[in-house]
């Protein structure tokens, strides 16, 4: 599904990525974990197109998408949430529901005037999808209130929601658990497994190591942008060269 | 080859006022990060202030004129500075882009207001001509490259040899790391606006003494200022002096190619495709 | 009266020049310094053109498509730059428009301008006396507001405001921000058209010297004034700024002290803007950016 071949990336003269090889074939949620600074984000960055690849290619569902822009990439069914969460403050959650969606016809000027039934037809399915989708993840109750006034968990919690809205495939999350109360947190974890029964991937990045070993399948590490493990949770965790990366040893 | 000589030399003088202008542009841009639009309404004050100071009631000498006319055309920027750029310092690029906007206008239309919006004239002797090789020049032309020459040598020492130019120098480079060194970012800032606002008077004077004077002066210049910014790298003072001529002779030399008519926009075309050719994209990733 | 109904016309006029800027500015987040170009593309197709025999709305629509040519063709490079670089990259565009009205003389007469502009007629109608200005501009005022408003509750808005509010966001969810920016472009210049098409036609005399970075500015200051990103704030903004001017030019002052009066009001108009920077950005109508 997803597969990253020798990929590099320097910033100015340091390999943030250096030649990494990593092969997501089967479905399911994997684990990327890694000391701070191993280059998980700027790994997602890469994947997602938000920063060029120096070297090396990236596919997904077999098409490369190394030198494609972020917004087609979500088109094709990959997408990705960041550390810091990035709703948008000063529409509604129902509104920043709505954005999302692929094809939408009312994008279009033309259509607008043009095609106002279609638009409007289209506008109500997309509403109600929406406030399905909030159900699933308990903002429905919060549907009108501005972005900016929710708490942070409630936003991760939107943008998860919300990324849902275009229908992905695979979703790249960004250390969903930081920040997060442990309720909040075992409430993000039930979801992901739903949605994982239901068929989606997931590629997380964690820090809380509980979380890994219980959501996922198979974890990579990575350590001054390498790869220096992979394998199941329970492998990784008796892992002499993954404690001595923790370790800084 | 005469006339190709010519125009050389015309791109020369020309080029070293634009110098002036912009290495006062790209020190402020450098160090403070943000575009002075009323840069060119520094170098108009400059010329207007000399003019004022050499005719009645004031009838000054030329030296007292213009260390009058630095002295106020400083305080002007240092206005700038007080009124304008501190309390915008920390709002977004656009908004102080807007403000100097604004204020460019207000300057302008001030010295209409006081001079009105006839062309106004130094009445130089200077003006004269003489031919040297075929190539005519006038003894006001000859003193703008010596003056250019003299003030390179000046900016060269002021930053490499003194400790205020090697402090500006920092501060452009970045003023947290300046402050936390313990340079007095206060006292530098005062520096940067009156040697940027001198440069900008120097420049208007002479240009005001090659052509003429007119409340507008400012903006065709600033054009022209930034351009040479653009050329030079930002923030770079010995960039901004090659702009400079770069721009001065690209402009005499275009009017060959292109109608004369269009000579103001070769430095807008040149702006364009510097920026264009360096492309800084929109969006800066998370 | 009359000069009731010129404050009246001319605040129309301007009102859509400024609502077109805000479509960009407020709504776009797109500083186009130079969107007095597009105001003259539309006021010297109208002028040309109907002075060739064309009528009024072959030249309004021809310089709408004039416009939106140019902007597409300024936008495509432009748009790759950051915000304030696009300004002076559309800056320099719109002074390269003014020498090409000042230097094509061919064409638009050069620095001499182009008198006698007739006033639009069409289906037999002709519009001559001010009441009937002032009607055929608040009908195009209203249904360009018209035309804002949709376009702003729709799904297309809604990108907009979320590009606005979080650019890179916006792209991770799958939306092609340039395009959308290139496309506000393209409206708005379309817009700044038609308000430099009744310009024309009402002032009866064109020439470069109208169409230079002031009048960009000012226009800007009533979008600021008013409020960027809000629907009625550029009419307020220029039913303010034009009311103000116009105000002025209401006190017949004698000749000598009259030519204090334009540098008068060009300083308070420029000191207005740097005081909205400073002091209320959002402007008269709009709330404040952390609201």
């Amino acid at each position: 599904m997803l597969k990253i071949k020798s990929v590099s990336k320097s910033f100015e003269g340091i390999k943030a990525v250096n030649s990494l090889n990593m092969i997501l074939e089967k479905k399911g949620i994997y684990g990327l974990i890694g000391p701070n600074g191993s280059g998980k984000t700027t790994l997602f960055n890469l994947i997602s197109g938000f920063l060029p690849i120096d070297s090396g290619e990236i596919f997904y569902r077999g098409i490369p998408i190394h030198e494609k822009k972020p917004y087609q990439i979500y088109n094709m069914g990959l997408a990705r949430t960041f550390q810091l969460t990035r709703i948008f403050p000063k529409m509604t959650v129902i509104e920043n529901m709505m954005v999302p969606p692929k094809n939408q016809k009312g994008e279009k000027i033309f259509n607008l005037f043009l095609n106002k039934r279609k638009v409007i037809d289209q506008e109500i399915n997309i509403r109600n999808k929406a406030m399905d989708l909030l159900n699933f993840v308990g903002l429905f109750p919060l549907r009108n209130e501005l972005g900016k006034n929710l708490s942070y968990g409630q936003q991760k919690l939107l943008e998860l929601a919300r990324i849902l809205m275009g229908e992905p495939e695979m979703i790249l999350l960004d250390e969903p658990t930081a920040g997060v109360n442990p309720t909040m947190i075992r409430n993000l974890m039930e979801m992901i497994e739903k949605l994982s029964d239901i068929g989606k991937s997931f590629l997380i990045v964690e820090h809380n190591i509980d979380v890994v070993i219980e959501l996922c399948r198979w974890v990579y590490v990575l350590d001054h942008g390498e790869k220096i493990a992979e394998g199941r949770p329970n492998e990784i965790k008796s892992n002499e060269k993954v404690i001595e990366a923790y370790l800084g040893v | 080859m005469t006339l190709f000589l010519q125009s050389l030399v015309n791109g020369i003088i020309a080029g070293s006022i634009y110098s002036l202008f912009a290495v006062g542009l790209t020190l402020i841009y450098g160090v403070f990060n943000f575009i002075n639009f009323a840069h060119g309404e520094l170098i108009m004050l400059g010329a207007y202030f000399f003019y004022l100071f050499i005719n009645p009631p004031f009838s000054f000498i030329i030296p007292f004129a213009l260390i009058l006319s630095l002295f106020f055309t400083s305080i002007a920027g240092l206005m700038i500075n007080r009124f304008v750029y501190q309390p915008l310092k920390n709002s977004s690029h656009l908004t102080l882009l807007i403000s100097t906007l604004g204020l460019s206008i207000f300057l302008r239309n001030f010295a209409q207001f006081i001079w009105g919006a006839q062309i106004r004239d130094y009445h130089f002797e200077l003006k004269r001509g003489f031919l040297i090789g075929g190539i005519s020049i006038t003894t006001i032309q000859i003193v703008i490259i010596l003056t250019s020459i003299i003030i390179i040598f000046l900016l060269y020492f002021l930053f490499s040899h003194t400790i205020i130019g090697k402090s500006m120098r920092a501060m452009s480079d970045s003023q947290v790391l300046s402050r936390i060194v313990g340079l007095n970012v206060k006292k530098i800032t005062i520096y940067v606006w009156i040697t940027a606002s001198s440069l900008a008077a120097i420049g208007g004077i002479l240009l005001g003494a090659d052509t003429n004077l007119q409340p507008g002066m400012g903006l065709i210049n600033l054009i022209k200022a930034f351009a040479a910014t653009l050329l030079g790298g930002v923030g770079n003072i010995w960039g901004a002096l090659w702009g400079g001529f770069i721009i001065g002779v690209a402009e005499n030399l275009g009017i060959w190619v292109i109608s004369p008519g269009y000579k103001d926009g070769i430095a807008f075309a040149i702006i364009l495709v510097m920026l264009l050719f360096r492309a800084k994209t929109i969006f800066l990733k998370s | 009266m009359d000069f009731i109904l010129h404050i009246l016309i001319m605040i129309s006029i301007y009102s859509i020049f400024a609502m077109s800027l805000n479509l960009e500015l407020g709504y776009t987040g797109l500083y186009n310094f130079g969107h007095i170009a597009f105001f003259g593309i539309g006021a010297y197709s109208s002028a040309i053109l109907s002075k060739a025999g064309f009528g009024f709305f072959p030249p309004l629509i021809i310089g709408m498509g004039l416009s939106i040519i140019a902007s597409f063709i300024i936008g495509i490079p432009a748009l790759r730059l950051r915000g304030d670089y696009f300004g002076i990259a559309t800056l320099g565009f719109g002074e390269i428009m003014r020498l090409f009205f000042l230097n094509e003389a061919w064409l638009t007469r050069g620095p001499m301008g182009i008198p006698g502009i007739l006033p639009p007629s069409f289906f037999g109608i002709i519009i001559n006396t001010l009441p009937r200005f002032l009607i055929l501009n608040l009908i195009f005022m209203i249904l360009i507001w018209l035309f804002l408003y949709i376009l702003i509750k729709s799904p297309f808005g809604r990108v907009l405001k979320a590009i606005r509010e979080d650019e890179a966001a916006a792209l991770s969810l799958g939306k092609n921000v340039y395009l959308f920016r290139l496309k506000s472009l393209m409206i708005g210049s379309a817009i700044a058209a038609i308000a430099g098409s009744l310009w024309a036609h009402y002032i009866s005399y064109i020439s470069p010297n109208e169409f230079t970075l002031t009048e960009t500015i000012i226009v800007l200051l009533m979008v600021v004034l008013g409020g960027e990103g809000t629907l009625s704030g550029p009419i307020i903004g220029a039913l303010t700024i034009i009311g103000f001017q116009e105000i002025l030019r209401f006190f017949n002052l004698p000749p000598s002290l009259s030519r204090y009066i334009y540098p008068l009001r060009e300083m308070v108009f420029g000191l207005t803007l740097v005081l909205l920077m400073i002091y209320k950005p959002q402007g008269i109508v709009g709330r404040r950016k952390d609201a």
